[in-house]
Order: structure tokens, then sequence, then C-alpha cells
């Protein structure tokens, strides 16, 4: 038995401190796991020392012969100030992530020689099969403790339950009671608490500290308007000290609020999933070194990120949960006195919010269709052949695998890079689902109660986590009785806010491959050969002037599509853009658009009209030769290019070589630009512009 | 498979014996099925259960582990692999696989009966388990075979589904996988004895309808991630032989191949009846009649019943060794449940000779790191009985020692016994907590709580979660 005494030396060592002591809770947890190899769920604010809590005891395992212990957390590498505390307890630490494969060779062979004590993966790598049986299987006899981090994250019940956590869950559920188990998190209601509990299984204590965070000071403004937000954020950012965090909901908001703010003068950078993983990283670590003032980012800047020294966490948007929000605004102040943490609450969110709680699990018809492929497959099927069996996006294959293959007794599986139908029977547990869109929407209800709160907004907070032992925090704009950052804006930033927001264009790429198999007539027409298509067949990047239905040109997209002319006030602002904010539209000598025989002169008609105000010659050059089915309802490459071949033709007499702006409508998947890109190269033209007016692509 | 599937002792024989495919580099390797066989005969004698080795008290006790010659640092890595264990068998649930052990009942009873002490530790599988004790035709033959030879085998499984006779049959090209499709398409029962690749195999097309449909289950003592190995898949054809009831040989080479030598060893043990296709294809099918195989002439088009020509002849030497499935007593008669108890683990050594094999060495350690030690039968002296409590029958000239199930209950006045049986007939009405359990049994709650722990260990009862109550196993469908 290790008694405390012997734990408190430890202690000490780890924190340099020959005065430290355990702070309440430390002690227990360390004795549970390591005296009697229990398990412990540990729900403490960030900061209160969780891991000591597993430095001391991972310390004590090894004296005792015990193995190595795994963490599994979204953190991609210790912090620096945990580096330090494991060299004091002469702690090696190893971490295997997606970004060190080359070191994965000598991180097994120290594993294999029992030298390390400490080896930290994330939730993802534990749910890759390839990883796990080619990697962790082989050294997973030797782990003597598990450390689950964020541990919220495994319960149904969670805001942000992930599949990857789903899966740890099933195998905690699987672990023999003599592992010990530290699952750790800061913010868990008590219906998380036990439901997480349950997963471990037996013999859990169960630990609650004060979620009260000293150091933010909380506001809240309603502001309707975006232009209003976007104003005040131009105008209170370069007043704040440091560096900090703004929120938004969706990718392309955080893209149009990044490039707002650098066009005020502010270092900012958008941050989302579209944005790949090493750029994401040096993202993090330019706003950790504070070489940006801020980065603007969606939920995907999640919990692997840490910055002690964050100033603020502004929200432009509500995020869904109270435990999401209490997350992403604890970020700030975790060791710096003051930090601030403003709530801006749109006329959008309750929109974007209810979208995300629709989008959050695929229809049946979906999963079945995607079954029933599985089924008939004589020897699995890649995500590939699964596109060509079912009419779905690739992005919503994986998702649905994604969500099938963690199910308890699960339908597929993935045996060598393929999928496999199992023998388990499959019914959509509806229950569940419908269960977890109510919980979402009372979550949403509560957040709404945080706009309109007139207690402590700190408080809130906690009593919405079910911590009820905290009192007023006395330095949030409640308590205060007064804004803690000005709320006034500068009416001309408002102005300027508004006209950037009628400039809402966006870049419009073209495919780069094609999908030969499905454009079997182009193919033997011209010989086209390859995976990807040839640079002098390819068109330019172009733009595309709005977003379908979003206010100001994509509402009048949408009106002129329903009323069968397009507005001259669009003519004006596309010609506004070409001239001013598209340097290589200068270039084009001539425009050319998409036909449509469902609509034959809608599209013609504007691109007419652009034609004279740009005063260059409008050529009908391109026909429709068949009719399609609507482009839109082709879900996925291999569908729509299909729905195209031999669909369009090129009249060669009507082409001039020089390059022409090609412009449509409205534009989704990119298919259609870039087979008629082709077709005009095809037949000799120099340069291909594409343009349209609006997009639906979802983001 | 959930963990609620898995029993104590199961978990614990998986941690000592089981592979999760890292074992190369390990420090210790698990234990072979003779090793654990002498374990658990250990661990018997201080009357502690497999599961106990988790708990202070097992480990307490493995201090001791030398006795039988084993080292108690490999015991306690083994034991410690848990993690290992749970990412593997999360991994297999995703396939729809389970794992059985010895003392389970679900664990196939002819697989004990013939094998004894040699019987694997853990049987791994996917499909429906109760199709493990349904016996039937083994049909056996190559891989290589030649179309007629696959059309009769169609058409005697086929025959086997529609007289209601299981088919048992390798899980492997040719001949085996005829015979699974003929008994499948005509609707009948089959169980096929897997070599390697387990997973992948119950995620094979052919295979899955008969799996989801509950006609098929696939069983494999074997690492389920394992790939093919000569030495697994001529070490599993005795599986095939012990779980059914005969043997039918379609074609075999002579003197050579793993049809012949499957045969053969099945011969020497005596363990079904073999019948041999007559006349066949096979250079080797006359030298295995006159090994001891017995002529099989049944025409494709031939109106006899199978069952009919299975019941006549020598095949009847072997109806003592057949206790009918169904009178298989509830588990909670009482000589059934204690039999059970010890049966789980492995029984006390019996002098009987098995004398017509060998003994061959023992497997050294990291001999073959790839693959299970393939189990041999007569590697011991001591062969066992099924359970102590039981007079063992020996009429025929097949060493069948299965206990009759109304034999004497013998002379060890065993408390426990009358416990399990009177809280079966309790827990019929329903579930109940421990102190209800004592209270309506008159017993002390201390006892009542050693018992239920003892019968729940056993399968008998299962625990029950928030509140904590005791209810029948499912296992316990013979109730």
């Amino acid at each position: 038995m290790v008694s405390r005494a012997e734990a408190q030396v430890l202690l000490r060592a780890a924190m340099g401190s020959s005065e430290a002591d355990f702070r309440s809770g430390q002690w227990e947890a360390i004795d549970h796991i390591v005296n009697q190899r229990g398990k412990v769920l540990c729900i403490q604010r960030t900061g209160w020392g969780k891991s000591m809590v597993y430095f001391v005891a991972a310390k004590l395992m090894r004296a005792r012969g015990h193995g190595v212990t795994l963490i599994v957390s979204p953190l991609l590498a210790l912090m620096r100030n945990q580096i330090e505390a494991a060299n004091r307890l002469q702690l090696n630490a190893l971490t295997i992530n997606s970004t060190n494969t080359n070191e994965w060779d000598a991180v097994r062979r120290t594993l294999l020689a029992d030298g390390a004590d400490l080896l930290l993966i994330s939730p993802e790598r534990l749910a890759n099969d390839e990883f796990v049986t080619g990697l962790l299987q082989p050294i997973a006899a030797r782990i003597g403790m598990l450390v689950i981090d964020e541990a919220h994250c495994i319960s149904d019940w969670g805001h942000d339950f992930r599949p990857d956590y789903r899966r740890i869950g099933q195998v905690l559920e699987r672990l023999p009671n003599n592992i010990a188990v530290l699952a750790t998190t800061a913010t868990a209601n008590r219906r998380v608490e036990q439901d997480v509990g349950a997963q471990l299984g037996g013999n859990v204590q169960i630990q609650r500290g004060p979620l009260m965070r000293g150091s933010l000071a909380l506001q809240v403004m309603q502001m309707p308007s975006p232009a209003d937000r976007l104003a005040w954020l131009a105008d209170r950012i370069p007043e704040l000290p440091g560096s900090g965090i703004v929120y938004a909901l969706t990718t392309r908001d955080a893209e149009r609020i990044a490039a707002w703010l650098r066009q005020n003068g502010i270092n900012a950078h958008a941050y989302h999933s579209d944005i790949d993983s090493p750029e994401r990283e040096r993202l993090e670590q330019a706003l950790s070194a504070n070489q940006l003032k801020c980065l603007v980012a969606t939920n995907a800047l999640g919990m692997g990120y840490d910055k002690p020294d964050l100033t603020f966490v502004i929200h432009f948007q509500t995020p869904g949960n109270v435990v999401a929000y209490y997350q992403q605004v604890g970020r700030a102040g975790r060791s710096i006195p003051l930090a601030y943490g403003v709530l801006l609450s749109g006329k959008e969110d309750n929109d974007i919010n209810e979208f995300f709680r629709d989008a959050a699990f695929p229809p049946e018809w979906q999963v079945e269709s995607i079954l029933r492929a599985l089924d008939d497959a004589e020897d699995g099927m890649k995500v590939r052949d699964l596109e060509r069996a079912v009419n779905l996006r690739s992005s919503q294959i994986e998702k649905v695998l994604k969500l099938l293959v963690v199910e308890p007794r699960s339908p597929v599986v993935r045996i060598d890079g393929k999928w496999f139908r199992t023998p388990n029977a499959f019914v959509m547990d509806r229950e569940r689902i419908a269960h977890l869109t109510r919980q979402r929407e009372l979550e949403w209800g509560q957040m709404q109660e945080y706009i309109s709160n007139r207690r402590c907004s700190m408080q809130f907070l906690a009593n919405a986590l079910d911590d009820i032992t905290s009192g007023p925090c006395g330095r949030c704009a409640v308590c205060l009785q007064q804004p803690v950052l000005p709320v006034e804006t500068d009416p001309s930033t408002v102005i300027e806010a508004r006209r950037f927001i009628r400039h809402s264009e966006m870049p419009l790429q073209l495919k780069k491959q094609w999908e030969l198999s499905a454009l079997k007539q182009y193919t033997s027409l011209f010989g086209w050969r390859g995976l990807n298509i040839p640079q002098n067949l390819r068109g330019q990047d172009g733009r595309v002037l709005s977003r379908w239905g979003e206010p100001v040109w994509g509402a009048l997209v949408a009106q002129g599509k329903a009323a069968g002319r397009f507005d001259d006030q669009l003519v004006s602002a596309t010609v506004d853009l070409l001239r001013h904010r598209w340097p290589e539209a200068a270039r084009a000598a001539w425009v050319a658009c998409i036909p449509s025989l469902r609509h034959p002169e809608l599209v013609p008609d504007f691109a007419r009209r652009l034609a004279d105000a740009l005063g260059i010659p409008f050529r009908d050059a391109i026909q429709k030769t068949r009719e399609t089915e609507q482009q839109k309802q082709m879900e996925n490459r291999y569908h729509q290019c299909h729905n195209l071949d031999g669909a369009f033709s090129v009249d060669v007499d009507l082409c001039y070589s020089d390059p022409v702006l090609l412009v449509d409508d409205v534009v989704d998947s990119t298919w259609t630009l870039t087979l008629t890109s082709a077709l005009l190269r095809q037949v000799g033209v120099s340069a291909v512009l594409p343009f349209a007016l609006a997009t639906t692509t979802a983001k | 498979m959930n963990q609620q599937d898995l029993s104590g002792d199961t978990e614990a024989v998986l941690l000592l014996c089981g592979r999760f495919g890292g074992e190369k580099q390990d420090a210790y390797q698990p234990l072979t099925p003779r090793e654990y066989g002498e374990l658990a005969k250990w661990l018997i004698g201080l009357n502690l259960r497999p599961s106990d080795l988790i708990t202070d008290a097992g480990r307490d006790a493995l201090a001791n582990v030398q006795e039988v010659r084993m080292e108690r640092k490999r015991i306690e890595f083994l034991l410690g692999r848990g993690t290992a264990m749970a990412l593997a068998l999360e991994r297999w649930a995703r396939g729809g696989l389970w794992v059985i052990s010895r003392g389970d009942a679900d664990f196939p009873r002819r697989l004990r009966r013939h094998l004894r002490h040699a019987t694997p530790p853990l049987l791994y599988g996917a499909g429906n388990k109760s199709l493990l004790n349904l016996g039937g035709l083994a049909i056996i033959g190559s891989r290589d075979a030649t179309e007629a030879a696959l059309e009769y085998t169609r058409s005697v499984a086929a025959r086997c589904a529609n007289e209601g006779l299981a088919v048992v049959s390798g899980g492997a090209r040719g001949v085996d996988a005829a015979a699974m499709q003929g008994a499948t398409e005509a609707g009948g029962h089959c169980i096929g004895v897997l070599a390697s690749d387990l997973l992948k195999a119950s995620v094979n097309r052919q295979n899955r309808i008969g799996l989801q449909e509950g006609r098929l289950v696939l069983v494999s003592p074997f690492f389920p991630e394992a790939g093919f190995n000569a030495g697994n898949a001529m070490g599993r054809n005795r599986y095939i032989y012990t779980l059914a009831d005969q043997a039918l040989v379609i074609d075999s080479a002579l003197r050579s191949g793993g049809t012949w030598e499957g045969a053969i060893e099945n011969l020497k043990h005596r363990w079904v009846p073999l019948y041999v296709r007559s006349p066949g294809e096979g250079p080797g099918n006359a030298a295995l009649i006159a090994e001891g195989g017995l002529p099989f002439k049944l025409m494709a088009d031939s109106a006899e019943k199978l069952a009919e020509l299975f019941n006549t002849g020598v095949a009847e030497e072997f109806a003592s060794s057949d206790t009918p499935v169904e009178m298989q007593p509830s588990l909670f008669h009482s000589e059934a449940a204690t039999a059970r108890l010890a049966e789980s683990i492995v029984s006390e050594p019996v002098p009987e000779q098995i004398d017509d094999v060998p003994p061959a060495p023992n497997a050294k350690i990291g001999d073959s790191p790839d693959t299970e030690p393939a189990v041999t039968a007569g590697e011991s002296s001591a062969s066992e009985s099924s359970a102590p409590l039981v007079s063992v029958v020996t009429t025929s000239p097949f060493k069948a020692t299965e206990q009759s199930a109304t034999a004497g209950t013998g002379d060890v006045l065993d408390m426990f016994v009358d416990f399990s049986a009177k809280l079966g007939s309790l827990l019929r009405e329903g579930a109940l907590s421990e102190e209800e359990i004592a209270a309506r049994l008159c017993i002390e709650k201390g006892q009542a709580k050693v018992w239920l722990k003892r019968a729940g260990d056993a399968g008998l009862v299962e625990k029950q979660k928030r509140p904590v109550r005791y209810g029948l196993g499912r296992q316990n469908s013979l109730c």
C-alpha cells in the first residue's frame, strides 16, 4: 500500500516545491487508483491539477512493476509545464499522433523495451483500426493504467458526443477489473457524470469540484444584425490586450469575419475543419506565440488547444449549449488575472443551430441504401465503390459509416481498408435519435436563458453544469451592473461593415480530377485519359457572387430564378466584382454561358446583359444536346459526371480562341462548369474564367 | 458480444491463453491448452476459479504457482493484459464474434467428451452458439475436389438438411464449401470449424445469411485474426470430427494430405464412426475402409434415409457415447449443476490410458510465435473424466466416457448443490435480491453471498445491476 506521505514526496518533486501539498481530492484519486486498482472519474475545472494525479499515480505504478500509462487525449502533446513536471519525476513521456509518423518506430521500440512511462495518443488514433492492430496492440499488454481526458465526450448525454469516444467507451466496458482508469473532464453535469460512471463499470470513485473561473469577466450583448457585430469586433479587438479567439458557427462565417478583421488592420486568421492539420497546427502555434491577434475559429479549434494567457474569447454567434460555451469561453484567462468572455447573440443563431440539430444524424434512407449496397457486395466495398452504388456524397457515406461502426453491435466493419456488412442485425435507433434531438433542443433553450439571464453570468454557467456551490462572481456585466467592455460602435464602421457584407463573393475552384468511368461518351470522343484533368483542359479559378438566398445578392438571385429574370442590380454587382476584385477577369474577351433546356432564356439573357455592360461580345457557343436530371439531385462525383456525359456540345464556329468568361447562375458541385470548361479548351479556347451568381454548397 | 456476454471465467481464461495480435514481442507467451489444464487443476485444488485470479485472493495464491512449474511473473503478466484484451474484444465484437471457454454452458459438450484435457480452453465464434451441440454429420474432403465430388457433397448435405441433421464442415474451399452451401441452401443447420481468419469469414457474404438467420455457426479455437497456417488447418480436423456424431469422407488421397491424416486420427481415437464414399474418386478411399472406415454406398438418388443408415451396423457401437441432447437435465438438476462446476475448469485425472498416440514433446515457448500451439490429444498420460461425481460408462469399444445424466450423486455432500437446485426453482418466478434469496431459503446472508457468487461464476444465475438482483442465467435455456 502506498501512503499519502510517500505520494506527497513525489508530488513535491513534480511541482519542484518542498511546500506543495495535495489539493482536495488529488490524494484520494491516487489512493483509489494505485492501492485499489480502481477507476476514478474526476470532474474538476481546468488548472485543478488532473495531470498531477496521473503523473504521481503513473510513477507509483511503475515503481511497483506495472507497465506504461496510456493517456487518450485530444491534446497532441503535453503542455510545457506538464513536460517539466514529468521530467522532474523522471517519467519518460512519448507521443504518437498523425503528425509524427516518422517517430513511430522509435516510439514502438522504446515501448517494447519497457522504456516509456507515459504514452499520449488522440481519440482518433484509438478509433483507427490500422493503428490499433499495427501499433497499439503489440504494446497493449503492458499498459498498466488508462487515462481518458475530456471523458464527457464518451457520454451520449454529452453536448459533443463524438463517435471516436463512443468506441473508447466500448473498450472501457470490456476492461477487466484489474486495470486502473482515470477519466477526467472539466465539464460534466450530473447526467453525463452518471453515464460516464456507468461505462467505466464497477468500483468508480467520482470527484467533483467547483467550476467557477476566477479570472473571467463575462458579458452578453444582443446584436441581431451581422453588420453591427462585425463593426463591434473591428472597433473593440484592437483595444484589447494580448490575443484571443473569435468563435463563429460556420466555416464560411469564420472565413468572412477573418477577412473583415484583416481588412480593418487586425492580424486575424480563420481556423476550421477545411484547413489541413499542419496548417492548423501552424496557426495554433502562431496564436500561442502572440504572432496573431486572434484566430476566428469554428468548434474545430477544440479541446486540444491550451494557451494559458488567452485574453479574450468572443462569440460572434451563440453556440448550441452551455457546456460547449463554457468549454470555449473557458479557454480564456487560465493563468492570467483578467480575461474577457463576450457573447454576441445574432438573429441567425437559431436557424443555424436548428440546421445542426437536424443534420446531426443521417436520414434512415441513407443508412439503408448503404447497408443494402454492402449486403449485395461479394467481397466488401471501398467508399469509392459505394459512391457508384448509392447516390450519396462521399462525405455523407463516410459520416454514415463512422456512426454505424461505433454501434455496440455494428452492422458494418472495416477490414483491410474495405467495408463489410456484418451478420449483426441493424435497426435505426429512432428513439435514441429523437431523444438526443430533444435533449439538444432543451440545451439550446438553456443557452437562450443565459442570454436573457439577469443573475450572475458565471454562476448561471456553473449551476447549469450542476455545480451548485458557487455564488455570484462579482466581475461579470450582470454583477457589475455595467458593461465590462463598451457596447458602442462607430457608425462609420457599421456602414463599412454593411458594404463588406454586400461584397460577399467567394473563390470558385473547379475540379482537378475527373471520373472518366462515368464519362464514356466524352472519353471515346476526345480520347480523354488519366486520373487528373490535364492542365490544357482546365478552367481558371473563378468567382461566385453570393451564397444562395443569403442577404443582398443571394436573395436577389433566388428571386430572379423564381421570376424568370435576374435583376439589373446583379449585372452591376457582377461588373463591380469583375472590375475591382477579380484582376484576372480583365483578360476575358468574350462571354459564354451554360444553357438549360428547362429555362432556355434565363442565363443567356443575363450573360448578354453582362457582356453589354462589359463591352465584349456574347456567344451562344455551348449547346445542351439532351435533357439531364437536375444536377443538384446527384450526390457524388460518379453520378454527377454520369449525368452530364454527352449532355453538352461546343460549336467551334462560335468560339474565339481568346479567354472567355463562362457564366452560370447557380453552382453546386462545379461539375457542369468543369466539363464545359474542358469542352471549350478542347476546341482551342485559350482560357476559361468561370463565374456563377450563387452557390448552394453547404459550409 | 458485450461485456455481459463474457463470463468471468472466460475473461480470465482469455487473459491467460488468448492471443490479441501483439504476442510476438511479448516477454511471456500465452498458456498452451496443456499448460492451462495444469494451472486449472492446481486452481481447483485451492478451491479457486479462473475468475478469482483477477481478485486479491487469486493474486495472493499465485505466490505458490511454481507448484505447477509455472513462473509467477508470467501468469501475472498474462493477467495484466486487460487493455490488449479489451481492444481485441471491441474489434471482434464489431464483426459479431463471441468467445466462450470450457466452463460456459454453450461450450460444445461433444468436444469436452472426446478431447477431454486436450479440449481447447477457448472457442471463438460467430452466429448461433446453440448449434454447437447439434452434432450431425461431418463432411470431409479436399480443397481440389472434382465437380462430381462437389455435386455429390452438396446432395448429401442437402439430404442432411432435409432430415434435420446438422452438417459440420471445415469452412475451406472445395468439399467444405460445397457441404456448407448444400446444407444452408436446403435450409439446414451448419457448423463451420475454421483454421484461420474467423473475423473475415464472419463477414463473408456466403456465410452472412446463414449467420443472420441463426442456421450457421462458425467456430475456431484459434486467434480470430490468424492468417492461414498449415499447422492450424491440421489441428482443426479433430474439432470437425468431435463436434459431429459421424463423419463422411468424400475423397481422400492415399496416406497423405489433411483428409487422410484427419480420418486416421479419428479412427485411432475412435471419436465417431467414419464413413467413406464408396465407390469414390479418391485414391485413399479404399485404404481408409481397410483401416476401419465404413463404406458409404448411398446413391445420390437413393430413397434411403441417412438417419436409418447411420443407426444400423457398427454405428450402434457409438450409441452409449451419444447421450441425446434432449436428455440433458436442467442446469439446476443437482448432479448436472455439480458436474458443470467441476467440468467447467478441468477435472480430476482418472487412471485411464490413451495409449495409441505417443506423447508429444511439450510445446516450447517461442517455438512458433505466429500460431496457436496445436493441441495434442495424447500429450499427457492421464486423461480426465468430465466430472468427479459420476461413474464412467465404457460399454463400447470406443472409449466413451460421457457421464450418464441420471447417474447417482456419488458420495460428496455439497450443500451448494442443494442450494443451486432450490435457487433455480425460486428464481423462475423472477429476479431477487441477495437479502430476499437469503430470507426465502432460510440461510445466512453471508452464506447466500458466497453461494450466489459461485452460482454466478458458473453461469447458473446472472447478476443484474441497479438494483442488484439475481436472475436465471441467460445460458439457462434448458430449464
